[in-house]
């Protein structure tokens, strides 16, 4: 009968064992939860921010009749055929692209938004990120060139995540 | 009255001496070796996760500086661009690669993006500043970063000039380098 059972010290020293390894095992999945977490964010915006950016680039590259808006409001009239310099930055960028369309690039909302011709303004990021900023630094002399700056932040607390990115485009045609 | 033989998990009890008072435990309980090789599944089982865990948080910001360097990089060739053609466009006499003397050099140069100074390498380039109310990476005002950007020129022909960028950059991940380079032509 001495053998049967388990003594209340067994039962104790058992129960704190599986504790610890209980609080170990838990503690680190909530750590990989996070790390996770973490990640994704990361993830998220770089590819948000990175699309977009990379997408306006390209499309001012090879458009023609650059126009710095100094506010967002400041989107000029189509037939678009005017040029404005703005070497201290603006928030909205019009011009027309290779195919001849009307197109502003702003930030609306905390999203960048794309507008072509007479059409709405169509968001080019996910409503998981939050543009914080995008601006437009347009500068010619003679040869326009445009700086885009942008930053967008998403999460929070210990998963916050931000980035911030600058690229210039030096205008490929010829316009004088 | 029926005996049951008593087992122990590794074979039969009376194998085992059970004449000392306390030795109520001995062949039941773990081994040493089988503790050993619990903790051990325990322990790579949490580690195993956790490092790939790292390893994608640790590849996603080296991913976050790479695209900014990228984009940096993609700047400075845009800029040596737009200097072609500033020249190209104010004056046609003018020599297509005026002001981009010291670009030429082993150590190279710098370009500020918001008035096109271009500015000699020593040995240890400048790093690019971040202004904080402009929002903008540039070499007049702001903190410095950790982006250094050098532009090189070399000429392949009369008329052909190879440009490189360099954006290079050290985190707590080590050095890293992003290059992109271009042909220029006259015209």
């Amino acid at each position: 009968m001495q053998k049967k059972g388990f003594t209340m010290l067994e039962m104790i020293v058992s129960m704190g064992v599986f504790a610890i390894a209980v609080l170990i095992g838990v503690g680190s999945l909530l750590a990989l939860t996070n790390a996770q977490k973490k990640a994704l964010v990361l993830q998220s915006t770089q590819d948000n921010l990175r699309f977009a950016l990379e997408t306006i680039a390209r499309d001012i590259r090879t458009g023609d009749f650059y126009y710095c808006g100094s506010n967002i409001s400041d989107v000029p009239p189509i037939p678009h055929n005017s040029l404005k310099d703005c070497s201290t930055g603006g928030p909205s960028f019009t011009f027309n692209n290779v195919a001849g369309s009307t197109i502003t690039y702003q930030s609306q909302n905390n999203r960048i938004q794309k507008k072509e011709g007479n059409g709405d303004f169509q968001p080019l990021t996910s409503p998981d990120i939050t543009i914080e900023y995008l601006t437009f630094y347009v500068i010619s002399n003679p040869h326009p060139r445009v700086t885009i700056v942008a930053k967008g932040v998403s999460g929070s607390g210990s998963t916050r995540s931000e980035l911030n990115l600058q690229t210039t485009v030096s205008q490929r045609k010829i316009q004088r | 009255m029926v005996q049951f033989k008593k087992m122990s998990l590794f074979g039969p009890q009376d194998k085992y001496q059970l004449n000392k008072p306390f030795d109520v435990a001995q062949g039941k309980g773990f081994s040493l070796l089988e503790t050993t090789i619990a903790i051990a599944i325990l322990v790579s089982a949490i580690i195993g996760p956790m490092a790939l865990s790292s390893q994608s948080i640790r590849s996603a910001s080296v991913a976050k500086n790479t695209i900014t360097a990228s984009n940096l990089a993609q700047e400075g060739l845009e800029l040596v661009k737009n200097i072609r053609l500033n020249n190209r466009l104010s004056d046609p006499k003018k020599n297509w690669m005026n002001g981009l003397a010291t670009c030429g050099s082993a150590n190279g140069c710098f370009i500020d993006p918001k008035d096109l100074t271009v500015g000699a390498c020593s040995a240890n380039c400048a790093p690019l500043q971040f202004d904080d109310t402009l929002d903008l990476y540039n070499y007049d005002s702001g903190l410095d970063t950790m982006f250094v950007r050098i532009i090189r020129t070399s000429d392949v022909g009369s008329d052909e000039v190879k440009v490189s960028s360099s954006v290079r950059w050290s985190d707590r991940f080590g050095n890293h380098d992003f290059t992109l380079s271009t042909s220029m032509l006259d015209w």
